[in-house]
């Protein structure tokens, strides 16, 4: 356990020195551009180039009254969330697999020639390890409010339930899969050895895992915090922040991304030299 | 993937993409019309809400709401909106409001009622097709006239309404702004002096009430304008037709809700204009047996209390007043009145000693209350009456001792407002009954100063000005109360008299 903790702690260490490697920040700065792209898409769903589209789409996900000003303002962040699972899927597994490679490039002194081209070439492999995380993310943000509450509006004591409950189920889902697309990419293994492989590896290290898994992830409950709090912000601030507010928020997870990323490499390596 | 991602015609595909985005950007749809519009109020809204919480730019704050508001009015062009869509509802829903708020801003800060009623002038038939907005927008139009227009243009906008605007909803649900129009009409014009048009009005009335009654047979309408037509009965004087009129309303066959109100209305007439109190107790006993939870229940038993008082039935009086305090024991108004009514019945009997009791615990049980208030002058009514002067004056002091106190410890408290105000008249009353001239000033001046929005205010300028002028012979006082009337309450008709006065005063040649 120790021997965890220890690592858990180089892992990060050697994560904030990587930071300053530019070439790490591209991929994140790659899906962040296209979410930011979403929010902008999405805050002028009203004209006629995106309206055909967005319109129906927001009515479906949120209902009438975010086809409205100010409350699609209320809704943004959740709709974006939705949305932003497709991009999380179809960008952020591929982008997920870039930054792994130049991380582990770059700690293993190996050339960097093939960072983007390998993730390309095992693309659908990618989206296949990430595609159980996402549906998994998606039916416990679903599923779980309806579980705590049933009918009927639910209590403070609820709504703490169910965002905590969410948090410690997503940190689970998350946990479990971290290791396949390392093992995916740097061992060039199957898919089926990848998802294996990477369950071994959280078993071997679990508290590392949940560390370096939960910890970057605590940012979140303050972003959360403020997105429960929309109403207020639209009506005593400006609807519009709420849209800064969700773009600053995608950069502080290409930072929770960066961390993560970094650590999962690192202790990876470590335990396969150890291995 | 990977020739994909590396390939030359990537930026093409992009810049075309964003040339595409753009072009559809810079069109407009009825949604995109009605969302931005949306925007705009709510950015003219916030600056309003601004306005108070920034009391030191509300000046510049006023002007920026004015023009985001007027901005609005002049960019939406309903004709942009295809005629049948729930988005073209809206965008009138806004424009409405931008009319009104424009008009609200025009009113409150700049003082400038001409202005604020030619936007809603011109607005008003904006949006023909939505009812409710039309209706805010006379509604409001006609608020501005009646306390700042002229009696030809209220009459001409209350016209306007008759002729233009349906009685009912479409689902017959009578209309009251249209349905009284033609009777508010009638009493504008009395209010005036115009007599000779309250006839032709009031004529005329009765053709419009007939027409919509016959044309909703069966409604809610026919009897709403069925109720209107028996006002216009009483306006006129004929009072039987106009009992006669509300019976045949309550026949109807969709009376039902409105029931409890025409027994009321009946009931009232036949007490206090045909003096037929039995008639009008069995009325309002229909009306309590019949409708207990109406919310004129309570106060249909106390009539019957009032209507026996009236027909010197003084046991029975006695009885009503007496179930009324039992059955509303947890409603000190109610039964502090009941119990003060009951004195009065007491009295009437000529069993003073009881009935002073009464008077007494009303005072000391429910002592906030209107009746609690009222009752110490109802035994110095008496003492007077009884010609017994110490008597008179000791209990006058006790009661003013007793207001004072209640103004002083209950001042600040917002719930508790009416019932200062209503010490501090009682206070100034008697004063003026004490012949104690320079304290009645004082306390009416205080009440006019601390509370300049209630309604009573003004008059407490005019009688402290009277008092100045008529019992302390002091001229110039009286003016100088006066002006201060005048310039807090500049567009009161009362303070066009006052200032008459003022040259009267100044000037008595």
């Amino acid at each position: 356990m120790l021997a965890q903790l220890n690592l858990t702690v180089w892992a990060w260490i050697e994560s904030f020195k990587g930071l300053g490697f530019g070439r790490l920040w591209k991929p994140f700065l790659l899906l962040a551009a296209v979410q930011v792209a979403l929010v902008g898409l999405l805050t002028q769903f009203y004209r006629p180039a995106l309206s055909w589209i967005l319109s129906p789409l927001l009515e479906k996900v949120a209902g009438i009254p975010a086809l409205h000003y100010p409350q699609f303002y209320i809704v943004l962040p959740g709709v974006f969330g939705r949305a932003n699972l497709l991009i999380d899927w179809l960008l952020g597994s591929f982008c997920i697999g870039v930054a792994l490679l130049i991380v582990y490039s770059n700690a293993t002194g190996d050339g960097e020639e093939e960072v983007w081209r390998v993730p390309a070439k095992r693309y659908l492999s990618l989206l296949i390890l990430r595609l159980p995380v996402l549906l998994l993310l998606y039916l416990i943000n679903q599923f779980v409010p309806g579980l705590v509450v049933g009918d009927g509006a639910p209590s403070g004591m609820q709504i703490r339930m169910i965002n905590y409950g969410t948090f410690a189920l997503g940190v689970f889902v998350e946990l479990l899969f971290v290791f396949g697309p390392v093992v995916l990419l740097v061992e060039s293994k199957s898919i089926g050895s990848a998802f294996l492989e990477g369950f071994r590896y959280v078993f071997r290290v679990p508290i590392a895992a949940v560390l370096i898994i939960m910890m970057p992830n605590l940012i979140q409950l303050p972003i959360h915090w403020v997105f429960r709090r929309g109403d207020h912000i639209v009506s005593n601030l400006a609807p519009e922040l709420t849209a800064w507010l969700v773009i600053a928020a995608i950069f502080l997870y290409v930072l929770i991304n960066l961390l993560i990323v970094g650590s999962v490499v690192r202790v990876y390596g470590a335990r396969r030299e150890g291995a | 993937m990977a020739n994909l991602l590396q390939s030359r015609h990537w930026p093409w595909v992009g810049y075309s993409l964003v040339l595409v985005l753009l072009a559809g950007c810079a069109a407009d749809s009825p949604l995109a019309i009605r969302y931005q519009a949306e925007r705009d109020l709510w950015k003219a809204g916030q600056l309003e809400r601004r306005i108070g919480s920034q009391p030191d730019a509300a000046g510049q704050i006023v002007g920026e709401a004015q023009s985001a508001y007027q901005a609005i009015l002049d960019k939406y062009d309903l004709d942009q909106v295809e005629s049948d869509s729930a988005e073209r509802k809206i965008v009138g829903q806004v424009c409405a409001s931008s009319a009104l708020g424009l008009a609200r801003l025009s009113l409150v800060f700049d003082e400038d009622p001409r202005s604020a009623a030619d936007v809603l002038y011109e607005n008003r038939n904006r949006t023909p097709w939505d009812l409710d907005i039309t209706l805010r927008m006379y509604n409001e139009l006609l608020r501005i006239q009646h306390e700042h227009g002229d009696v030809d243009t209220l009459i001409a906008i209350l016209d306007e309404m008759i002729d233009t605007l349906p009685p009912a909803r479409s689902g017959s649900a009578p209309i009251p702004l249209v349905l009284e129009a033609p009777l508010r009409a009638a009493d504008v014009l009395r209010e005036n002096g115009f007599e000779d048009r309250v006839r032709s009005q009031l004529d005329l009335a009765h053709v419009y009430y007939d027409d919509t009654i016959e044309k909703y047979r069966g409604a809610p309408v026919e009897v709403f304008a069925t109720m209107q037509k028996a006002n216009v009965f009483l306006r006129q004087g004929l009072l039987s037709e106009a009992d006669q009129t509300l019976t045949r309303a309550r026949a109807s066959g969709a009376a039902g809700p409105f029931v409890p109100a025409i027994l009321s209305m009946q009931a009232t007439l036949r007490q206090k204009q045909m003096n037929d109190y039995a008639g009008a107790i069995e009325l309002l006993q229909k009306l309590y047996q019949d409708h207990p939870s109406d919310s004129r229940a309570p106060g249909a038993l106390l009539q019957i209390g009032i209507n026996e008082t009236g027909a010197s039935n003084y046991t029975e009086a006695i009885a009503a007043f007496k179930e009324v305090e039992k059955r509303y024991a947890t409603v000190p108004n109610m039964a502090s009145q009941a119990r003060f009514l009951g004195g009065t019945v007491l009295e009437l009997r000529g069993s003073w000693d009881e009935a002073e009791q009464v008077f007494r615990s009303v005072t000391a049980d429910f002592p906030r209350t209107s009746s609690g208030l009222l009752a110490p002058l109802q035994i110095a009514a008496h003492y007077e009456r009884a010609g017994n002067d110490a008597l008179y004056q000791s209990t006058l002091r006790s009661a003013a001792e007793e207001y004072h106190r209640i103004a002083r410890d209950l001042a600040g408290h917002d719930r508790s407002e009416s019932t200062v105000l209503s010490a501090l008249d009682h206070l100034a009353d008697v004063y003026t009954r004490l012949g104690d001239w320079d304290r009645a000033v004082e306390i009416l001046l205080t009440r006019a100063e601390e509370y300049p929005s209630d309604r009573r205010s003004p008059f407490a300028y005019v009688q402290a000005a009277a008092i100045q002028e008529q019992q302390l012979g002091n001229l110039d006082g009286a003016v100088s109360i006066l002006l201060r009337m005048t310039e807090k309450y500049p567009n009161l008709p009362l303070s066009l008299r006052a200032k008459e006065k003022i040259e009267l005063m100044r000037d008595p040649s």
